[in-house]
């Protein structure tokens, strides 16, 4: 390899109380696709954000192509060559794809700030067909496209500022597993145009397929850079966590009653597509899918989001569930995918939110009845293990995993009989990871079924007594806990039923 | 006809041509040549106020103030003329006043960060009540005869108003289309973070969008008090921030911001005049005129919401 087309030295990061840098060393050079791991807290988007000007580091220089630099905000990076790729697009989805990549630049303009529209949608489709998107038509708006298009537009937007440094942060969160495919051959395409890629991901397999060299960072340190060739995925994780794997899933004591809670037949994900399952009591029920398999739909069915048609049997009942209220009456609880929107209420305190779904039974007469209140919102903090100096406090300023530790007290305290989990640890650390982890293995002991859906792999493997696979709105396979790992997993998931499957 | 269909006019352009044949078939009197002049006529201001609403709106703002605007540069001018002014300072200054208006506006939502609504809210209380207090409730009238050419003078065989419409509209269509400055309204109303990130002034632009605003405001004044040959302060443009908005709206205009074009803005001002104009011709009972309007134009707006909803099924990627 010639020479680093990045060198960064000594970096640190000071916020107030917190180091969230600490002499980190960082070598980029050009053609290579260098992953970038760490654990949430880790310091890596510090890192990124200092690359790519947001951050001003405390300490520590920057040399691009040489020479050192200051970068003066995001556009000043941009226009020295680093561009970054953040994990929501940034997007304008009103406007076209020729002026998302070319908005508000001076190269695009004329006399009296007139916009070369012609100029601009030549050199867009030229950038768009050169990163092998020759089938977007750039004068589409942005609003039309899929995601995979979406994230071929960023890209474009990036590489328009003759990017010698790309940085990805989690480019294949938003994608489906096909479209990673696409987004590696662009990759690669960049790859052998030269441009450095730092390529910020969670997800091992990716990492091991696309990267050449990994670096991993650890409490604001760096703790190695390796060449990829070097190192095993084990080997990986233990330098992300710093010590021998932790048993991160509890083992269940004692196997879960045989008797069926909830018997779910012939119900309709779309015109299309019905599926058939049971749930015992106190059996934690895993359901994985790849996006577009319907998972989500499932639950959006059974909480009565969604209408379709079906029989559901809870507790040997025939039941009718068209709307939230209903679920909730016949004791099912939803702890929602995404708890920013549809799970907390950020500005409301810890004891607001737990019991606001119970406030009916929480009252004498007109007003409700504070000090039961005060009882059952400390009665889930301390089960929950919620950390915050006081249930008064407001859910915005919690950790992820407090938030969604908050979520799952507002839904237990409804004492359901029936608990759906969907996402239940996205977006938290390992240790609150592991905190959940062990709650819901506990609610299920105490006899609570969940329905575990999740797209999280080890996640269902460790947590399920039993995995649906759903492939395109089927069940195609059905897993007992410890009978697959992630490849047999992952491959059921994305093939439809084959000859003589157990269900 | 897909392609026509697809353009974001044409809900609003096939809606206004029906309600055209409707009012043509109740009523041999409303498709005249005159009756169109009449109504082009009487919503001179609406169209030159519109223009900025579009741009307000294209922010994912409102103003609920240009009325109040309208009627304090009204007034002032009236004062102006009053006092012996020459009719050309007086109309400059009334313009400066309504820039002045947009420059208070802009300051406040766009440096201060007080959400637009609260703050033309406020400000509409108190244009309004400047106008009435330096007019001392009394009607403005009596205006020089040099003056009324702004509202009523013809320039090569066209109304002079129509000209400046026409002149200003042709300017802005511009601004909004084709400049620089014009996309960068598009991208902060489309998408403010991203605008940031592209390293685009969001305040300055907002900013530039409220003065731009008081400034067509002024102009449309000077037309209306020039036209109507009287203003009285706590009455002049009562219902235009809302008649105006609800132009934008018709017109294809998204009160999330980022959608929205002066062409279709201009359709629904067109829309609305038509709408008034024909009712009364048709005698429709001026008690429920209002209603009528406001009928129509949640039917305006229904129509534009389902040709969106149809064009963003096309969207790929959708999961099942």
């Amino acid at each position: 390899m010639n020479r680093p087309v990045l060198t960064m030295e000594g970096i640190s990061k000071e916020f107030p109380g917190v180091k969230a840098l600490e002499s980190v060393d960082f070598e980029l050079f050009p053609g290579e696709v260098h992953a970038l791991m760490g654990e949430n807290g880790a310091g890596k988007s510090t890192l990124m954000k200092i690359l790519s000007g947001v951050y001003a580091p405390t300490q520590g220089t920057i040399r691009l192509k040489g020479e050192e630099v200051a970068f003066r905000g995001t556009l000043d990076a941009q226009r020295q060559g680093v561009s970054i790729i953040h994990q929501e697009f940034n997007l304008f989805s009103n406007l076209s794809v020729a002026e998302n990549i070319f908005i508000d630049r001076p190269e695009m303009t004329g006399p009296f700030g007139r916009i070369k529209w012609s100029k601009m949608i030549e050199e867009a489709q030229a950038l768009i067909n050169s990163i092998g998107g020759s089938d977007l038509d750039v004068r589409q708006e942005v609003r039309h496209l899929g995601v995979h298009s979406q994230q071929v537009v960023e890209i474009a937007k990036a590489l328009s500022f003759k990017a010698d440094v790309l940085i990805m942060d989690e480019p294949s969160a938003a994608l489906p597993e096909n479209e990673v495919k696409k987004m590696f051959e662009v990759i690669h395409h960049l790859r052998s145009q030269g441009v450095a890629i730092v390529y910020v991901s969670h997800r091992m397999k990716e990492i091991f397929e696309i990267a050449d060299k990994v670096t991993v960072l650890r409490d604001g340190q760096k703790i190695d850079t390796k060449s990829i060739d070097e190192v095993t995925e084990q080997q990986l994780i233990q330098m992300m966590v710093g010590k021998e794997v932790q048993q991160l899933y509890p083992i269940r004591q004692q196997p879960h009653d045989e008797e069926v809670i909830l018997k779910v037949s012939n119900m309709s994900l779309d015109a299309e597509h019905k599926i058939s399952f049971e749930l015992r009591k106190g059996e934690i029920l895993g359901l994985f899918g790849i996006p577009g398999s319907g998972s989500h739909t499932v639950a959006e069915r059974l909480f009565g989001l969604k209408r379709g048609t079906g029989e559901i049997v809870i507790n040997g009942k025939p039941v009718q569930i068209a709307t939230p209220r209903d679920a909730k009456d016949h004791k099912l609880a939803y702890v929602p995918p995404d708890r920013h929107r549809q799970g907390i209420i950020k500005p409301m305190s810890i004891r607001k939110n737990i019991t606001f779904t119970l406030l009916p039974s929480l009252s004498k007469g007109l007003a409700l009845n504070n000090t039961a209140i005060q009882q059952v919102s400390s009665e889930y903090m301390n089960k929950l293990r919620i950390k915050a100096p006081h249930d008064e406090q407001a859910v915005d300023y919690l950790s992820g995993g407090n938030q969604q530790k908050v979520v799952i007290g507002k839904w237990l305290a409804a004492k359901p009989d029936i608990l759906i989990l969907e996402e239940p640890t996205r977006g938290v650390d390992v240790g609150a990871k592991a905190e959940i982890y062990s709650i819901i293995h506990k609610l299920a002991e105490e006899g609570l079924s969940i329905l575990l859906i999740s797209s999280e792999m080890p996640e269902v493997l460790g947590m399920s007594d039993r995995i649906l696979v759903l492939y395109k709105g089927d069940i195609v396979h059905t897993f007992a806990h410890g009978e697959a790992d992630q490849e047999q997993l992952l491959q059921r998931a994305s093939h439809p039923r084959m000859e003589g499957d157990v269900l | 006809m897909k392609r026509l269909l697809s353009v974001h006019e044409a809900p609003i352009l096939i809606f206004t041509l029906l309600v055209i044949v409707l009012f043509s078939l109740v009523t041999p009197d409303f498709l005249q040549l005159d009756n169109f002049r009449l109504i082009l006529d009487q919503n001179i201001s609406m169209f030159i106020v519109a223009i900025g609403m579009t741009m307000v709106i294209l922010l994912g703002g409102m103003d609920l103030s240009v009325g109040s605007v309208l009627a304090v540069t009204a007034t002032s001018v009236g004062i102006f003329l009053n006092h012996g002014m020459p009719p050309w300072v007086a109309a400059m200054l009334g313009i400066g006043i309504g820039v002045l208006c947009g420059m208070v506006n802009g300051y406040f939502i766009a440096y201060r960060k007080i959400p637009d609504i609260i703050v033309t809210l406020a400000t509409m209380y108190i244009f309004r009540g400047i106008a009435v207090g330096i007019s001392g409730g009394t009607w403005m009238n009596n205006f020089p005869p040099g003056f009324r050419f702004f509202g009523q003078g013809t320039f090569l065989g066209i109304s002079f108003p129509l000209l400046v419409a026409i002149l200003l509209i042709a300017i802005f269509v511009y601004l909004l289309l084709y400049s620089r400055a014009g996309r960068r309204i598009y991208a902060v109303g489309g998408n403010s973070s991203a605008a940031k990130l592209a390293g685009i002034n969001a305040a300055r632009t907002k900013f530039m969008v409220y003065v731009f605003t008081g400034m067509l405001v002024g102009i449309a004044s000077v037309i209306f008090a020039a036209k109507v040959g009287s203003v009285q302060a706590s009455t002049a443009g009562n219902s235009l921030s809302f008649e105006v908005m609800a132009a934008v709206l018709i017109g294809g205009g998204s009160i999330f911001g980022g959608v929205g074009t002066i062409a279709g803005t201009m359709l629904g001002v067109l829309f609305m005049g038509i709408v008034k104009n024909g009712l009364i011709i048709a005698k429709v009972s001026p008690f429920w005129v209002d209603a009528a309007t406001g009928f129509l134009i949640i039917l305006a707006i229904v129509i534009n919401t389902l040709q969106r909803a149809r064009q963003s099924k096309r969207k790929d990627g959708d999961l099942i």
